[in-house]
């Protein structure tokens, strides 16, 4: 038997990209993509091909699920056009439907199961057509063995199918099994605790208060007096700042929840908000509801300064001699390279030029001039003078793109060492920014030079 | 430990293939433990991506009546593997390139799109009277 | 490069093997001959192709053009993962009826049309 879905770009083209940057099927419920429930729920019914006919393009969801086989199964993807009928669809895949039973589901919707009942007897067994629908979709088994089947389709176990065409339906189907069915789906997270599940990488203050049922995905930050759940699904890389709650919400990837918010019964991903009932939704000018960072264009203190620049010359004095000797070799191995890069310092645009070391050398040698961080020397100089700090923000290459994130980036200060690098933040895209942001809000002396001794920790591991 | 190899041939389109295919054998000999599939795709990548680089690089020189000289050299470190093809045409600056009008399915000026979507990084620079068009891609399972 | 043609009742099917790349995409222009492109039934199955880059993925809209210039249709027959990946990086998949069988593909064409 094989699974044939059928999806196309208009039934969920009302999603745009409201809060994921992904493919409208990797849309999460309960953190799950939807593509994957298919997936799941195919297993169960011991099918092992699946084929995603689309007119929508699929690099994407090439690239988050691979040909399947991460779950052990075979998946690929049939274009096929926007007025193609499902027996056209049918024809353009006819040697793949070929001699085997089909699981058709076709439209973007909801598919609801039961992890603990096995599907296997009942879809081969069932008389061939529709097993269930909802008003964007449809369910159905088709067999072009001719053969028909023996238990009817009302005998079907824990079946049947929700529409997808709103924001509100994400949001209500996510809280429908975090509430009450979480135990018929596998979902992500360690679930030591009923109703609890956890990624890794979560720090909960103490002061923090979790009701469940709740989900929290991967480098979460949660501070104190915050209350989250009951009815709480968080994304990966998240900051929910101290004094805030979520309950009855759902909070996506990459997402800084900001101090005193209260969120009850709300959608939010990255600088949206969207209310479920009514499909309202606001946008936050500040890219990261960091109302409170925004106002802190403040030149560093001067004790901040010269502890930086103390720091730095400290720093220098201890490294010269093994910075000149390893730079040598390497350099004679030609595995030590010097490139000039031009970055912005401040703001509002000045400018200086820096040396960037990078050294390509995966022996014993090249791995222990990195973990004596030697390739930052000839930046520590450029903060020994006190045109960077210490510890910051990633310095951002002088060019246009850059200078249009500087204006939305008024505590931009760059560093020789970044507070993403301290936290082992992951380096991808721009989730950087929001853990440098919220670092520059809360900088103090102490924080810095523990921040600073982390990042230098972290490059020696 | 870092491999290279270097291959150096006649600007010639009935090349291009000879340099394509040892980027898709050269990917192959990474020793990795990640899944055959997602490997296999990465030298696919370079397949394709080397194809259109070397592609570009024959199209743009100066007289086809006498072929100038391309080399490629491939590099495979702990991390990533970066393919740098390099031709002596005149100046060639790929951020000067526009992007294809998908929409209007043009038949040709997919090349440097292409690299872009299924490379990591992909940048060209000119030094000695070269043009450097470098692609890198992180290994499978890094 | 070989390129194998049969003709399935009256719609012409165009095989190319290997790779096709800008060292021969002028066999591709010059597989179509002057009475199939009339006739306006072509099927390319690419089935058999090792590799496609975006020179050779040019020489078959080229040919789509030419066939659709007379109110015909070409269909493609295009399994491999690989090759369709160059059609979707395009999005030139937009533009071809795609079938995974070449029977089929060639069966697909309204009958009736002289």
């Amino acid at each position: 038997m094989k699974t044939l879905l059928i999806v196309k770009e208009k039934e969920f083209s009302w999603l745009g990209s409201t809060f994921q940057n992904c493919h409208p099927l990797a849309t999460q419920i309960c953190k799950k993509p939807l593509l994957e429930y298919f997936i799941d729920f195919s297993i169960l019914c011991g099918i092992n091909d699946i084929r995603l006919a689309t007119d929508a393009p699929t690099e994407e969801l090439v690239d988050q699920f691979g040909q399947g086989s991460r779950w052990g199964i075979s998946l690929d993807y049939s274009p096929v056009r926007e007025t193609d009928e499902l027996d056209e669809i049918i024809q353009k895949n006819s040697l793949y439907c070929k001699d085997s039973r089909l699981l058709v589901v076709k439209g973007f919707c909801f598919l609801h199961y039961d992890k603990n009942i096995d599907y296997k007897y009942f879809m081969h067994n069932v008389e061939p057509g529709e097993l269930s629908s909802c008003e964007t979709g449809s369910v159905r088994v088709m067999d072009d063995l001719s053969q028909s089947g023996t238990v009817p389709a009302s005998d079907s176990p824990t079946l049947s199918l929700s529409p997808v065409s709103n924001v509100g339906d994400i949001h209500r189907l996510s809280m429908e099994i975090l509430m009450d069915h979480s135990d018929q789906y596998v979902l992500p997270g360690y679930n030591n605790e009923d109703h609890i599940y956890i990624g890794h990488n979560v720090t909960i203050a103490k002061k923090a208060k979790i009701i469940p049922p709740v989900m929290i995905g991967n480098h979460v930050q949660i501070y104190g007096e915050t209350v989250v759940g009951p009815g709480a699904i968080i994304g990966s890389d998240v900051i929910i700042d101290a004094h805030s709650s979520v309950q009855d919400s759902v909070i996506f990837d990459k997402t800084y929840v900001g101090e005193h918010l209260e969120l009850k019964n709300k959608l939010l991903g990255g600088n949206l908000i969207v209310d479920p009932d009514t499909g309202t939704q606001v946008h936050l000018e500040d890219p990261h509801l960091l109302s409170q960072v925004k106002s802190s264009k403040k030149s560093l203190p001067l004790i901040h300064r010269i502890f930086h620049q103390i720091t730095a010359l400290l720093a220098v004095i201890i490294m010269a001699l093994p910075y000149a000797a390893f730079a040598l070799i390497l350099k004679l191995q030609k595995r030590w390279l010097n490139e000039k890069e031009t970055v912005f310092i401040n703001s509002s645009g000045r400018t200086v030029e820096l040396v960037r070391v990078t050294i390509k050398d995966d022996g014993l040698v090249g791995r222990i001039a990195r973990s004596l961080s030697l390739e930052r020397f000839p930046v520590l100089i450029r903060v020994m003078q006190g045109k960077l700090a210490l510890i910051g923000s990633r310095a951002l290459p002088a060019d246009e793109e850059n200078r249009k994130v500087l204006d939305e980036y008024q505590a931009y200060r760059p560093a020789a060492f970044s507070y993403a690098e301290a936290e082992s933040w992951p380096a991808e895209d721009s989730d950087w920014e929001i853990v440098e942001r919220f670092h520059l809000a809360r900088r103090s002396l102490l924080r810095d030079y523990l921040m600073a001794l982390k990042a230098v920790l972290n490059s020696f591991n | 430990m870092v491999d290279k190899l270097t291959l150096g041939f006649p600007a010639h389109f009935k090349y291009v293939r000879i340099a394509s295919v040892l980027g898709v054998q050269a990917a192959q000999f990474i020793d990795s433990e990640s899944d055959p599939e997602e490997l296999l795709e990465f030298a696919h990548a370079f397949e394709l991506a080397i194809s259109e680089a070397v592609t570009n690089s024959v199209k743009h020189q100066r007289s086809l009546s006498r072929s100038s000289k391309i080399v490629v050299e491939i590099e495979i470190s702990r991390t990533e593997m970066t393919v740098a093809v390099m031709d002596s045409n005149p100046h060639f600056d790929i951020t000067q390139i526009p992007a294809p009008e998908l929409d209007a399915h043009p038949e040709n000026g997919y090349g440097i799109y292409i690299m872009r979507k299924i490379m990591d990084r992909v940048e060209s620079r000119r030094e000695n009277g070269w043009n450097i068009l470098i692609m890198t891609k992180k290994r499978p399972g890094v | 490069m070989k390129i194998y043609q049969k003709i399935l009742e009256d719609v012409c099917i165009i095989i190319p093997h290997g790779r096709l790349d800008a060292s021969n995409t002028h066999y591709i222009q010059k597989s179509l001959s002057e009475e199939a492109e009339k006739e306006g039934r072509v099927v390319m199955d690419l089935s058999s192709l090792e590799f496609l880059d975006s020179s050779g993925l040019g020489a078959i809209i080229s040919l789509l053009r030419r066939v659709k210039k007379n109110d015909g249709d070409m269909k493609l027959v295009c399994p491999a993962d690989k090759i369709r990946r160059v059609f979707e990086l395009t999005r030139a998949d937009r533009m071809f009826d795609i079938y995974d069988d070449c029977e089929v593909a060639a069966k697909s064409f309204p009958r009736g049309k002289a």
